[in-house]
């Protein structure tokens, strides 16, 4: 940004370039030997670059055994000495990189890394000065530093231990702090920053009438409590954790990772404390009886590409996975290139070959094979309820306990009508000697034609199981029943071990005919005539009727929805005339299941005979047996056994008790089948059994370097796993979180400033290493990630304490001074001002027009695409079937993101195929195009319009209005004179051609007939013409950067 | 924010050649030995600056997707018939490893079912299937001994176009345009056409990584045009705003935009100004561009058939060439449909049909128009396939090759790689080269050099590491040099 503009004042190049190699590469130069050297910011770059491919880490290529990246390696005694502290001409090293004998030159000429003599006047320095050595930076242990003292002038700015920091540096240059933000450019800011969203018209109104500095700070605690929060974090993270809707690679097929998203977004929300965010995440798996949300967690390794390509070979596809989740941890939490040792050590960092082996044993013993072998997904899997049906499920689930309540009523309730009941039961017997009613048959045997298991219980209940064909029918055999029978009960009945608990064996049947047959062993067998049959409930066509014609096809169904089929039913078929078998025959039962739906055959049924000459649905059972013969005797007599034998009975056959017996049922059901229908996915489970983990050379899969089998563990240089660690994921994650790891809360804080900042502390955020950018204000950082530790990784805390620095609040004026001595803003002298990332561009113009569906979580949505896109590229095997409705404008967090081709409007983005934590910001003619031109933009600025038309009438108001709304700010004059200009001409234009009027307000989804009524004519141009204006309102820079 | 100030640096200098600024006269090598910083000097990035002269200004890569046989097309060996339908002599094969699709079969050989003839005054062997790649002959350099590592398609792609089989890595053009910056201001630096064969017998997917800009900065990836809608995504004004109401507003827009930046200082304001007038240069150039009307039936004719139909490789090559003309610096046609595992005999004489023309016609046409001098044309596919039989052998519509990265044969022309020679030579049965082989990071180091680039040079930083698009491989192929 700065040589721009530098490069077009100062012509010669040489000036330019002077600037910027002083300024920036080596602050400290100029010129003056006496300028103390620091080794960690001036030398170790040096020999980082020049020297460590031959002298440094890695001990395969190491040359003349001189290591120059230990304190050890460079102090070690060498004949002729390497270096003698003071003296630099008398040390060797010296010696050999200020030759010109090729032969001993260092580095060597042939390398093309030869030394500037800047970098050689350093390293003279160094030596005179002492040549004093420290360990890199960042893997030194985390003190918190003091924070550092003020001006009194300097004092009067500072809100918090940031700006100390941020100011004493300043102090150090010429630079001066910068005023601070307008009220509205900062509320913007902060809005952005916070929720990626910029501020609603009430927030605005609330903080600009009262700009005070606890109005600022409720504003901050109120942003960070709003949904949005959540998802504006979770971007990034979902970047790192290389998220993505398909698998990638040939077929490219869709997954199912959304859980894992909603889970990220609601962890942010709820402020879970950073350490047991990264617990979870990586182990949560593994923790005692986990949650099925701490299951979900560890979906973040699994978020990897899958490969499903035919022919390819399964082991070499695992073993990539464990690469990337190894290297994906190490660049999200240690900051680390440890990809670099998967083949070698590493040539800058201490990091050897075997380290990586044992770090990447940690994620060797994932229970899968390698395959794409769980739908689109790869296992291990999860099965996991939908929001909805979590909800649901916490409703039955204390609905079930109700129902268990009632079935568990004490006795004592229900004495009164017990008495009654067997009052009435006695009365009755002792009038006519036995009960009336439905007395159970108890079959002596039950079979099916197809081969299915009939089993008989004791209550003479029959269940069907094993072979389940298409058709089958079922024949009972009864033995001695009831004289003169006038009827007989069918009653298909629900039953645990039924799918769905039943009745039929796919829970619905269709019966299709019910015969009655009377045999005798040596007699012709003789039908009996049924005359007709009523049913409790019938299926729309499904009528009993049918049963009573063997050759009809249809049958007595009794579907009543998924939730209420699963319910006892009853049929009763009545004899033509009473029947009384004769001595020595039996009463055979057809039950027949012929019809063209398949499978719908009974699971599990009674049947029941009566005496009474006009039985109906509710009549009601005689007691069996064993109830009678007590019943029959005087209450007095009973034993203990037989009262509660009789008021189990009684209990059990009561309103309540059926009624709730059938709601649990029901219940179960619901629950059963919502169980089938959960979506699943990808977690971390463990094998039981460890998998062996080998050195590989170069990363190749079957070819381990050596026999030795790899225990798991953690680099030297960063401390070991403690003691009683386990020795998995959750050891590694606990050891990644822990206060002693001297990375992982600089890695993270160093992040969130990126986020807020636009950069980090440390710029390369992937690289904490030797050959990562040292921070630009160490001290900062560690106090930082101290405080961060401290306060129990509270990231809200943090990101707060950021926001209400005055650093944070300074104005984005870049002045002249700032962009000659600072170009790149690394001191902070003003608030960084940079292009929003495209994701956030598309929600804004989504939420300025009020068009954004604020909804949390859930599946991904496909929103506008130009057509075609995804046919193309895969010769018209996937394509794009794009959603209508709500879900067109839900935030970019919820965007379909197809691996091998990303959402064409957002630009700039990662490609998600592997992690990145830091994203490119370019500037380039396809992003206009994009933001002119995608409907996604053209249909909000046409409903933005639309709005501010329905808001005001007169037309200044209006002109105003789109860009108050838009930029937060008063236009000035002269922006008032050039958006006038805009309509006159704009309306001039849609006056002419009407047509293209019509064809502009066409554009999306949302239809501007609805909404704009009763507009006339007029009001469509001008529609048409404020449409156009809010278009170059939202390409302003000003609108598309974050100030 | 980029990288660093250096590189940063070097980003301006490309944006003003972008928008025909240019004026410091110097590169940033000069300035930085001038200084006598060498941190500087080793990377010729960004800066339009070559680090000697080229002698090709620009790229034309017809890539042949699917792997093209060579051994019906260009590796002539007569000798096979007489081991037809006969075990491939373990000699030959050398125990190296198969593909899982013909893995533990038997390797039957199956010598070409085409004719071979000698073409031009070279007398380069070539099928008859490619009469008019023949026709050419003498322009050409014909390699024969090309071998790689990967064996599967996506990975053998990715590792020709970006010198890894994983995708991540910037893409051959994105490394041109970090390297040497634009050569013209209304059109990207790069640019990406793909077609596929009329049959759609293939089944490789376009991987956008193909032409992407992996950890370069995003602006160098390929744009890519596309063979229905818009050529270049969102290049369209909506409908019911033409052009001239479009401008004038961007002119309003331009003019809100200047204010902000005196009013922010911020530098970057002006940048996007630039932008968004390339933005609408581009939507005229890009429309002229594939408006393909105004050239005279002779042109369209030396095409072939297909050259009317948008999307097909014909049209794509006629493009190349006017995109050449107007100074684009790679040139990245894709076409598929060359994965004959078991319908060679039919399938291979259609997509033959289709490409050899198109191919053919634009090094004539480039020829005719001074162009073929500094352009440099290469056509070639991922690998090769194998000399014996997938499938069964005496069933013609049902054999075919499978992969074969061991030897393979393609070609090149023009951009001061002499012509009417071939390089390298394979064994008696196409499998292994005997002669001068040339591996995949040779060609890309000898792409770079015809550039003006040395592929040693050319380096990026990134997580801490200096890459290559050769890695830490690759020798320039001195013998086909002119």
């Amino acid at each position: 940004m700065a040589t721009h503009n530098l490069t077009q004042r100062l012509s010669p190049p040489l000036a330019i370039a002077l600037v910027l190699f002083l300024t920036c590469v080596t602050p400290l130069l100029a010129n003056n030997d006496n300028a103390s050297v620091d080794f960690n910011r001036d030398i170790r770059p040096i020999l980082t670059n020049h020297c460590y491919q031959c002298h440094g880490p890695d001990t395969n290529t190491r040359q003349a055994d001189l290591r120059l990246d230990t304190q050890t390696g460079l102090n070690e005694q060498r004949d002729p000495p390497l270096i003698i502290k003071h003296r630099p001409a008398a040390s060797e090293l010296i010696h050999r990189i200020t030759t010109t004998d090729s032969d001993v030159q260092m580095p060597p000429p042939q390398f093309n890394r030869n030394l500037s003599s800047v970098q050689i006047k350093l390293l003279t320095q160094w030596i005179q000065q002492g040549a004093s050595y420290s360990g890199h930076w960042s893997l030194q242990p985390l003190i918190k530093p003091e924070v550092p003292k003020l001006k009194k002038r300097d004092l009067k700015r500072a809100r918090n231990p940031i700006d100390h920091f941020i100011l004493a540096k300043l102090q150090s240059t010429q630079l001066q702090p910068s005023n601070p933000a307008p009220a509205a450019t900062l509320l913007r800011r902060l809005t952005l920053d916070l929720t990626g969203l910029p501020p609603t018209p009430v927030q605005s109104q609330q903080f600009l009438e009262n700009p005070t500095s606890e109005q600022y700070e409720q504003t901050v605690d109120n942003l960070l409590t709003q949904p949005e929060y959540g998802e504006h974090l979770a971007w990034n993270w979902l970047v790192a954790a290389r998220y993505s809707d398909t698998n990638g690679y040939q077929g490219d097929r869709t997954r199912t990772s959304h859980f894992w998203r909603t889970w990220v977004i609601n962890a942010f929300n709820d402020n879970m404390p950073f350490n047991q965010f990264t617990v979870e995440q990586l182990a949560g798996d593994l923790l005692e009886s986990p949650t099925l949300d701490q299951q979900i967690a560890t979906g973040f390794n699994r978020n990897h590409p899958l490969n499903g390509e035919g022919g390819r070979i399964a082991e070499e596809s695992r073993v990539e996975y464990v690469f990337d989740r190894t290297e994906t941890t190490g660049t999200v939490w240690l900051g680390l290139t440890v990809g670099c040792a998967r083949c070698h050590d590493h040539k800058y960092d201490p990091l050897t070959q075997r380290e990586y082996y044992e770090m990447y044993a940690f994620f060797n013993n994932i229970d899968e094979t390698g395959r794409v072998d769980a739908g689109g997904d790869a296992n291990p899997i999860l099965k996991v309820p939908t929001g909805d049906q979590r909800q649901r499920l916490k409703t039955i689930e204390q609905e079930l306990e109700n129902t268990k309540d009632i079935e568990r009523l004490p006795a004592a309730k229900e004495i009164l009508a017990r008495n009654e009941w067997i009052r009435r039961l006695q009365a009755e017997h002792k009038l006519y000697g036995n009960f009336s009613g439905w007395s159970a048959l108890n079959p002596v045997s039950a079979t099916s034609s197809a081969g299915a298991t009939a089993s008989i219980d004791s209550s003479g209940g029959v269940l069907i199981t094993g072979k389940l064909a298409d058709k089958d029918d079922y024949t009972i055999v009864i033995d001695q029943p009831q004289k003169n029978i006038q009827a007989i009960r069918l009653q298909p009945m629900t039953h645990e071990q039924l799918e769905f608990n039943g009745p039929g064996r796919t829970s619905n049947f269709v019966l299709t005919s019910f015969e009655l047959i009377v045999t005798h062993s040596n007699k012709k067998p003789r039908p009996i005539k049924i005359q007709a049959a009523v049913a409790d409930f019938t299926q729309s066509s499904f009528d009993i009727k049918h049963t009573l014609n063997p050759n009809a096809e249809s049958g007595w169904a009794i579907w009543d929805g998924e939730l209420k089929t699963s319910i006892n039913r009853q049929a009763i078929f009545y004899l033509a005339e009473p029947l009384t078998l004769a001595q020595g025959e039996q009463l055979t039962v057809i039950l027949r299941h012929q019809s063209k739906h398949a499978k719908h055959t009974l699971g599990y049924f009674k049947l029941a005979t009566t005496t009474e000459t006009k039985p109906s649905l509710e009549t009601k059972d005689i007691p069996p047996s064993q109830i009678a013969s007590v019943l029959a005797k005087p209450t007095d007599n009973w034993s203990v056994d037989e009262t509660e034998l009789v008021t189990q009975y009684h209990r059990e056959h009561t309103d309540e008790f059926i009624a709730a017996r059938k709601k649990r049922v029901l219940l179960e059901t619901e629950r059963q089948r919502m169980r089938t229908s959960f979506s699943q996915t990808m977690v971390m489970r463990d094998r039981g059994e460890v998998r062996e983990t080998k050195m590989l050379t170069v990363g190749q899969y079957d070819s381990p370097l050596n026999d030795e089998r790899l225990q798991v563990g953690t680099p030297a240089s960063l401390g070991s796993l403690a003691e009683e660690a386990p020795r998995n994921r959750l050891g590694l994650a606990r050891w990644i979180t822990s206060p002693r790891n001297p990375l992982t809360a600089r890695v993270t804080v160093n992040r969130f400033w990126q986020q807020i900042f636009g950069a980090g502390i440390v710029k390369t955020t992937e690289d904490f290493g030797n050959q990562g950018e040292l921070p630009s204000h160490p001290l900062l950082l560690d106090w930082l990630a101290a405080d961060f530790q401290e306060h129990n990784w509270d990231v809200k805390r943090l990101l707060k304490m950021i926001v209400m620095s005055d650093t944070y609040r300074q104005s984005s004026h870049t002045s002249a001074a700032a962009l000659q001595l600072d170009p790149f803003n690394r001191m902070l002298s003003h608030s960084p001002r940079f292009r929003l990332p495209s994701h956030t561009i598309r929600d804004q113009v989504l939420a300025v027009s009020g068009l954004l569906v604020t909804k949390i979580g859930g599946p991904s949505v496909k929103p506008y695409q130009p057509e075609g896109l995804w046919a193309d590229f895969s010769f018209g095997k996937i394509k794009y079937q794009q959603d209508s409705g709500d879900a067109l404008y839900r935030r970019s967090l919820y965007t379909f993101w197809r691996r091998s081709l990303g959402p064409p409007n957002m630009f700039d983005e990662a490609n998600r195929q592997t992690c990145n934590v830091r994203t490119a910001r370019t500037n380039t003619p396809l992003h206009a195009l994009t933001t002119l031109n995608d409907i996604t933009y053209i249909e909000a600025a046409r409903v933005f319009a639309q709005q501010i038309m329905q808001q005001h009438d007169q037309h200044e108001r209006r002109l105003e209005q789109l860009f108050r709304t838009a930029l937060l700010r008063k236009e000035t004059e002269t922006e008032k004179a050039i958006l006038q200009g805009m309509y006159t001409k704009t309306r001039a234009y849609y006056q002419d051609s009407p047509d293209r009027c019509k064809e502009l307000l066409k554009i999306g989804d949302k239809p501007y007939e609805q909404t704009l009524d009763p507009f006339d004519n007029q009001d469509l141009i001008d529609l048409a013409t404020y449409t156009n204006i809010a278009n170059m309102i939202f390409n302003t820079d000003e609108f598309l950067t974050r100030e | 924010m980029p990288p660093d100030p250096i590189t940063h640096y070097k980003q301006q200098l490309t944006r003003r050649r972008f928008f025909g600024n240019t004026g410091t006269g110097l590169g940033i090598a000069a300035l930085s030995s001038l200084l006598g910083i060498s941190d500087l000097a080793p990377a010729a990035t960004d800066s339009g600056t070559a680090h000697f002269p080229a002698k090709a200004k620009r790229v034309i890569y017809m890539f042949q997707n699917g792997a093209p046989t060579h051994v019906d097309l260009f590796d002539h060996k007569p000798g096979m018939e007489k081991f037809r339908d006969t075990q491939l002599p373990e000699s030959v094969q050398q125990g190296k490893r198969l593909s899982t699709m013909t893995q533990g079969k038997a390797q039957k050989v199956l010598p070409s079912a085409w004719k071979f003839q000698p073409h031009g005054n070279c007398g380069t062997q070539m099928s008859e299937l490619v009469p008019h790649m023949g026709s050419i002959a003498d322009d050409i350099c014909l390699i024969r001994s090309m071998h790689t590592e990967a064996v599967n398609h996506a990975p053998a792609i990715t590792y020709f176009l970006t010198g890894s089989e994983m995708p991540g890595r910037p893409s051959f053009g994105s490394w041109l345009s970090y390297g040497l910056g634009s050569a013209n201001d209304e059109l990207p630096t790069f640019c990406a056409m793909t077609s596929v064969d009329r049959q759609l017998s293939c089944g490789q997917i376009f991987y956008d990584w193909y032409w992407g800009s992996g950890f370069l900065p995003s602006h160098h990836q390929g744009v890519k045009f596309r063979g229905n809608g818009d050529p270049v995504l969102y290049l369209s004004n909506p409908k019911g705003i033409d052009r001239k109401l479009r401008k004038s507003l961007l002119d309003d827009l331009a003019a809100l935009n200047h204010l902000r930046q005196q009013e922010i200082g911020d530098p970057e304001i002006l940048t996007r100004i630039s932008q968004y007038e390339m933005a609408y240069r581009m939507q005229a150039s890009i429309p002229d561009l594939t408006d393909i009307n105004t050239e005279p039936q002779h042109i369209l004719d030396l095409y072939g058939p297909d050259v009317m139909r948008r999307g097909s490789f014909a049209q794509n090559c006629l493009l190349a060439r006017r995109l050449a003309e107007k100074g684009v610096r790679f040139i990245q046609l894709m076409h598929a449909g060359w994965d004959q595992h078991n319908n060679l005999p039919t399938q291979l004489a259609i997509q033959t049909k289709d490409t050899d023309q198109p191919a053919a016609g634009l090094v004539r046409d480039l020829k005719q128009r001074g162009l073929l001098e500094d352009t440099l044309v290469i056509w070639g596919g991922e690998f090769g396939r194998t000399p014996f039989c997938q499938g069964d052998m005496h069933n013609k519509k049902q054999h075919g090759r499978d992969h074969h990265p061991y030897c393979f044969s393609i070609w090149m022309a023009g951009g001061g790689i002499r012509g009417g020679v071939t390089h390298g030579e394979s064994d008696d049965f196409c499998y292994n080269p005997v002669k001068d082989p040339v591996h995949v990071h040779d060609l890309q180091a000898t792409i770079l050099n015809q550039l003006g680039l040395d592929h040693e040079r050319l380096t990026y930083k990134f997580q801490g590491r200096e890459f290559r698009l050769t890695d830490v491989h690759g020798k320039i192929i001195k013998p086909i040099l002119s």
